[in-house]
């Protein structure tokens, strides 16, 4: 049986503006993202791999400043970094006008990709032997920007010219795309495919990019036939857990082939999502005191990500819009999520008080209103007049803090 | 709420107390002036205190209005009933303070605190702040229409239908739904868009958003054309890189060459160095060896020469100045020592010798004449000392005896006449003190012997008295006898003893004195006489040893021989000077004689002394002649001194200057030799200054330092390595340097304009490409933002509006309730006093219409233009009562305070209105009437005795304690 390793990671989109992140802080994880490839480098080394995949987005746009594109260029000028394979994402598409995939317009801007750098610059599968491994073949496809987002790179008509490469035994795959059926919210779907497709196609393992949450597909017999292994790092709050890539390690030969996949840390930074119950609480610093408890119980660090989902009804009077200073202080980045919290107003007695008080009144319109709509926007908005009635009549003043409201 | 009782402690003109029956309606009548709109004043002053904020009352405060004139009490204490409770509210408005005490005794003031210290009572009560309390439960005649304002603006500030509202509501809630729109309407529009730092209408906002999100998209456009402009730049990047690498290489070969014709021109450069080093070293090492004459002096040869001659001619001079003298010394010297050999007597002499002799003989002359002075002096003196009667003999005789006396005996024989005249002197001193200190003794015993012997006598005479007392008590005689007794004798011993004690003491320093002097004197006498007597027994003995009979014999010779021995004292001395003279003489003849026999001897006399004298001066004289010689050749010594100067002189010259030129003075070589090697030396200074000064530095310019030979060689090296081992420019038609160097120049030329176009180009390029990395994600992100924002803006708007629109909705159901109520209330009022309206209908700002009987309809203002205004007061009195009336909770009505409203109104009216006041709202509320028509009243009264007399309490104003 041979044996071969590859470092998997995707979705490093260098030049990323981090706007959700505080001013002073973006800095530092623009820091992290160069850190993470350098890191890729020196585990490739340290591991021994016999290669560096990237399945799409290495570049977070189409145009990065010179300093970004240089230091991209440079981190693989590492001695005995082991041959990389590149295929362009839907952030950083291939073209011929591309700053990063044409050769002169980078030597115009910031020199060469290494010789051991391969670029896939086809939209059609490719074939590219591992140097030094005659046996394993590189197949990847990039993703053109004018091309349809759809197109489906696994369908049988896109594959059926994929042979074994120069009667390489071992096929490898490497691509943007979309696992149908698994797509995080808000991810734009691109080359999408489905885990039929996947069973299907002559790949013995699938590299894939595009999503930013880890994941994988068993081929059976507790072997791995596809990965994403997510973005090397955290890129927004929403992207959960430990970030890095997978070490996939292929045993084949006689007899079927087995793939295991490991995962390298390359982000320190965890993102956690917890959730708060503020009920009752008096005041904004409860508020944040709570959600410091549950920071505490879930064993948050200073370095990590946090979002905090607050539910639970926030007590009359009390108007909280985001962490204080101290609870801000506790992680890199904390972000609280009001969608979920409602002023303290007990709708079941509006419901039920019979009496014709003009305050009973306006809430059982309002909450006829609302049992009425099925439109979940339009329930949002008669939610928010409801309480914005009831702070008038209960509180004598108004703010704008109803508009975050959901289901 | 029930009204019970008003205390005044001077509230304007109201001072006393007024007990209140609330079954009833209180009615107050007196004149005008007397205080009973006061009393109505009081009660609103107590429940709701009275504001004195100039700024809200620039003329007069409600504070001041009230202050008494007289008197410094200022205070009010009013006692209500509310909802079963019983309170005691106490304003003291000298002071400033306010309490609320409970049935209980309980001070519940704080319960009714708003804001820091206002203290407003009634609003806690009733519900009504003052103005609305004032407006519709207190009736002033004149102000009855204040109730519902003429103007629009007025009315629409009036709180009023605010209140009716909150009565209209089931549930008093914290704001009524008019007060909530206000707040819709003002959250509308102050909303705040942090995205815009914008605080505004929220359509405002939108509209902004809006705006901020199509310019946001067009720069997001703009970024996007910029980068995909910048294609052109990168293409000629490209191009220009291209012609960067040719035009390098160009300029590489050209260097090549450049290079190969530069190590050719080093190399020949390097040799031709090496020769001329060669050349140097040559020069060098002759420079050394004529090291040696660098030291040569100019003109040093010459010198030496000079020197030399000058040497040479001084030591001829030395020799014959030398010979000269030798001769001239030996010629005189032979004369000299032929006198000299004359005095060969007086050789070994000296002129100490010749003055000795010379002073010998003077010392013989004077001694002989002095001889014979003196011999003559004492044969004069004999003579004289004859011619007064001494004789001779006797006097050798006297002189024989005594002068053999030892030094004792002379002693005592010169002591004799002292010793007599001190023993008489001092012993009559001696005697006389003696005697005296015996007296002053005898004198001081005398005086102690009179105090003694009384003393005694006491003493005896107390011991005996004791002694009898002692017998007399053995006795056993009566105690007064031997009593007086003991004592008696006690006493007189006691005196006794005193008395003794005083003679002891008396002059007892004194008597010790006179003691002391007694002794003395005593032993000073004894002393006198004692050394007398030893002095007699020794004279005596002399006397006897001298042969003499007695002392006195032996005294008188003893004075004579003194006597003559003190005139013939002149002729010793001169006989002890001649004697004296006698030893000089011999001393010098003796001296005289030793010397003489020294220089030849001779008899020794003055004469011969002074001729030997003479001798020995000449002798002295020759010798000084003979040493002259020499001192009279001493000039030829300093000329040879001189010369001999010279030549040494000349000689250290010369050797010095050997010296200098690094020669060594040989004395076996002739001064020639020197001169010669000199000579050598001379011109190998000369050569070597040449080289040093001119040959050398030459040869050294023309020698490159090492350092720079070493970049050359350097640069050799570098060219040979990259152009290939020492050849030269490769074979064919090489150019000339300056064809080089033209060629180089205009490659650089070249390449410096396609490198600062390429900059030029970078620069621009990465500028885009910063600015699209930096902003576009960031203007994409605030589209989102504003986007977002925008949602929101307009969610909160909708959210808003339907919020407000639901409850405007439920507003005018309320107002619905309360204006009915009015206009059914007010109607039936005005039926009941006599009033021709048929209906009224009240607007949503209390503003309202009146139907008159005859079908008629006006609106308020119109109404008030035509109706009378005794109708007009009952018309606001009607509507004061059933606004009232609506306000008051079930369970705690509100009271009514009337000053005199049917002022207006005739006698049927006025009649009708107390009825309805009486029977209809006496039943529920409390009301107190105040009026000045008091006939009036009372006649109404009469109309209905039995009503007045059952529901109406009579509070007669003269009987309470009005300030008159």
């Amino acid at each position: 049986m041979a044996v071969v390793k590859f470092l998997q990671v995707s979705d490093f989109h260098l030049g990323r503006p981090f706007g959700w992140i505080a001013p002073d802080r973006r800095p530092q994880r623009k820091q992290d993202q160069r850190r993470a490839l350098e890191l890729t480098v020196q585990q490739a080394i340290e591991r021994g791999v016999d290669a560096i995949l990237i399945p799409g987005d290495l570049f977070d746009q189409e145009c990065v400043d010179t300093d970004t594109l240089a230091f991209a260029v440079r981190a693989f000028e590492v001695t005995g970094c082991p041959p990389v394979f590149i295929t362009p994402g839907n952030h950083d598409p291939y073209s011929d006008a591309s700053h990063y995939w044409n050769a002169q317009r980078l030597a115009a801007r910031a020199g060469a990709w290494p010789a051991h750098v391969h670029i896939f610059t086809s939209p059609q599968w490719t074939p590219k032997l591992i140097p030094a491994r005659d046996d394993v073949a590189v197949w990847g496809r990039c993703y053109i920007g004018n091309v349809s987002s759809a197109e489906r790179p696994l369908a049988p008509d896109m594959v059926k010219e994929v042979k074994p490469f120069k009667g390489a035994p071992l096929n490898i795959a490497l691509f943007h795309g979309s696992r149908e059926g698994f797509s995080p919210p808000g991810q734009t779907t691109v080359a999408p495919f489905s885990d039929e497709e996947v069973r299907r196609s002559p790949f013995s393992y699938l590299a894939v990019g595009h999503y930013h949450t880890a994941s994988r597909l068993d081929g059976g017999m507790g072997s791995v036939r596809l990965a994403y292994a997510g973005a090397a790092i955290a890129l927004d709050v929403s992207e959960l857990g430990k970030h890095g890539g997978y070490e996939v390690r292929m045993q084949y030969g006689d007899g079927p082939t087995r793939t295991e996949v490991e995962f390298v840390e390359l982000d320190r930074r965890t993102v956690h999502a917890l959730e708060a119950d503020i009920t009752g609480a008096g005041t904004a610093d409860q508020v944040d005191r709570r959600v410091a408890k549950e920071m505490d119980r879930a064993g948050t660090a200073e370095q990590d990500i946090v979002t905090v989902r607050l539910r639970g009804r926030l007590a009359k009077g009390v108007r909280y819009g985001a962490p204080g200073a101290e609870l801000r202080a506790r992680a890199f980045y904390v972000r609280v999520n009001l969608s979920g919290v409602r002023p303290d107003y007990d709708l079941d007695a509006y419901r039920a008080d019979k009496s014709d008080a003009t305050e009973t009144r306006f809430a059982c319109a309002m909450l006829a209103r609302l049992d009425a709509e099925k439109d979940p926007a339009e329930r949002a908005v008669l939610e928010s007049a409801l309480y914005y009635g009831l702070d008038a009549f209960r509180l004598g003043e108004i703010m704008p803090v109803y508009e975050e409201l959901g289901e | 709420m029930k009204l019970l009782r008003l205390r005044a402690d001077s509230f304007g003109a109201l001072k006393g107390e007024f007990t209140f029956d609330p079954a009833k309606v209180s009615v107050i009548v007196d004149q005008n002036e007397r205080g009973k709109s006061t009393l109505l004043a009081a009660v609103s002053a107590a429940l709701y205190g009275l504001d004195g904020d100039k700024r809200r009352w620039p003329v007069l405060t409600p504070l001041d209005r009230w202050r008494p004139w007289t008197g410094t009490n200022y205070a009010l204490e009013l006692e209500v009933e509310s909802k079963g409770e019983r309170l005691t509210i106490r304003r003291d408005f000298a002071r400033g303070t306010a309490e609320v005490w409970n049935s209980r005794g309980q001070e519940v003031t704080t319960e009714y605190r708003e804001g820091k210290d206002d203290f407003p009572v009634g609003k806690k009560l009733l519900g009504l702040d003052v103005e609305e309390f004032e407006k519709c439960a207190f009736v002033r005649q004149t102000e009855l229409d204040l109730v519902v304002p003429g103007e629009e603006k007025a009315r629409r500030a009036n709180t009023l239908q605010a209140r009716l509202e909150n009565a209209a509501d089931t549930r008093g809630g914290d704001t009524n739904a008019n007060e909530a729109l206000q707040l819709l309407e003002a959250a509308v529009k102050k909303y705040t868009c942090p995205e815009l730092d914008f605080t505004g209408m929220v359509d405002t906002a939108v509209q902004r958003l809006e705006a901020k999100r199509g310019l946001l998209a067009t720069e997001v456009k703009n970024l996007e054309h910029e980068l995909a402009q910048i294609s052109g730049p990168l293409d000629q990047l490209s191009t220009i890189g291209e012609e960067e690498t040719a035009a390098r290489y160009a300029l590489a070969q050209v260097s090549d060459e450049r290079k190969s014709s530069l190590a050719a021109d080093l190399r020949t450069r390097l040799r031709d160095n090496d020769k001329e080093r060669a050349a140097l070293e040559k020069l060098e090492a002759e420079a050394k060896s004529l090291a040696g004459c660098a030291h040569v002096p100019d003109n040093a040869e010459a010198e030496l020469s000079r020197t030399v001659g000058q040497l040479e001619q001084a030591q001829r001079n030395l020799e014959a100045l030398e010979s000269r003298q030798r001769d001239e010394q030996a010629r005189e010297r032979g004369a000299l020592e032929i006198d000299l050999a004359k005095f060969e007597a007086v050789a070994s002499s000296t002129a100490a010798d010749a003055d000795r002799l010379v002073a010998l003989a003077a010392e013989m002359r004077r001694v002989a004449d002095e001889d014979g002075r003196r011999r003559a002096e004492v044969s004069e003196l004999r003579e004289q000392l004859a011619g007064k009667g001494i004789d001779p003999e006797r006097l050798r005789t006297l002189n024989k005896r005594f002068d053999g006396l030892d030094d004792g005996n002379l002693q005592l024989l010169r002591g004799q006449s002292e010793v007599g005249l001190v023993f008489h002197t001092d012993l009559g001193a001696l005697e006389t003190d003696r005697t005296e200190a015996t007296e002053t003794v005898r004198a001081i015993d005398a005086q102690r012997g009179g105090l003694r012997v009384p003393g005694w006598l006491l003493v005896a005479l107390g011991f005996g008295a004791g002694i009898a007392g002692g017998a007399l008590v053995a006795l056993g005689a009566e105690q007064r006898l031997w009593a007086a007794l003991l004592s008696g004798g006690s006493i007189l011993v006691f005196i006794g003893v005193i008395l003794l004690v005083a003679a002891s003491g008396l002059r007892r320093r004194e008597r010790a004195e006179a003691l002391s002097k007694l002794g003395e004197s005593q032993r000073r006498i004894s002393q006198l006489r004692g050394r007398r007597s030893v002095s007699d027994v020794a004279l005596t003995e002399l006397a006897r040893s001298l042969g003499y009979r007695d002392p006195i014999e032996l005294m008188r010779d003893w004075n004579e021989y003194s006597r003559v021995n003190d005139q013939s004292q002149p002729v010793h001395r001169a006989q002890e000077q001649l004697v004296t003279l006698e030893t000089a003489r011999r001393a010098v003849f003796e001296e005289s004689r030793t010397m003489l026999d020294r220089f030849g001897g001779g008899q020794p006399e003055p004469g011969q002394l002074e001729r030997v004298a003479g001798d020995i001066r000449a002798l002295a004289r020759l010798r000084e002649r003979i040493e002259g010689i020499e001192k009279n050749w001493a000039w030829v010594g300093d000329d040879k001194r001189a010369a001999s100067a010279e030549v040494a002189g000349h000689k250290e010259k010369a050797m010095r200057l050997l010296q200098s030129a690094g020669l060594i003075y040989d004395p076996d070589k002739p001064w020639s030799a020197h001169v010669r090697e000199l000579a050598e030396r001379a011109r190998g200074r000369t050569r070597l200054e040449l080289l040093r000064d001119e040959l050398v530095p030459q040869a050294q310019k023309r020698v490159l330092p090492e350092q720079q030979r070493a970049e050359l060689q350097t640069q050799l090296d570098s060219f040979e390595a990259e152009t290939g081992s020492g050849r030269t420019s490769g074979g064919g038609e090489s150019r000339s340097s300056i064809d080089l160097e033209r060629e180089s120049r205009r490659l650089q030329g070249r390449l410096d304009e396609i490198q600062k176009k390429r900059t030029e180009l970078k620069l621009k390029v990465d500028e885009v490409c910063r600015r699209y990395e930096l902003e576009h994600p960031e203007k994409l992100q605030q589209i989102d933002r504003h986007e977002k924002a925008l949602v929101r803006a307009r969610r909160f708007k909708k959210s808003i509006e339907i919020a407000g629109a639901t409850i405007k909705d439920l507003a005018l159901d309320s107002h619905k309730r309360w204006a009915e109520f009015l206009n059914q209330r007010v109607a039936e009022m005005l039926e009941q006093v006599g009033a021709r309206v048929e209906e009224l209908r009240f607007g949503e700002d209390l503003d309202f219409s009146v139907k008159l009987w005859n079908g008629q309809q006006f609106s308020h203002g119109k109404a008030v233009s035509q109706l009378s205004t005794g109708a007009r007061d009952q018309l606001y009195l009607a509507i004061r009562l059933a606004i009232s009336e609506y306000l008051s909770p079930k369970d705690n009505p509100l009271p009514l305070l009337i000053d005199d409203v049917f002022a207006t109104s005739d006698d049927e009216r006025a009649r009708a209105g107390m009825r309805l006041l009486i029977e209809h709202f006496g039943q529920r509320h409390q009301i107190v009437v105040v009026s000045c028509h008091r006939v009036r009243l009372e006649e109404l009264s009469k109309l209905d005795p039995e009503l007045y007399k059952t529901r109406v309490q009579w509070l007669d104003a003269r009987t309470t304690s009005f300030v008159r």
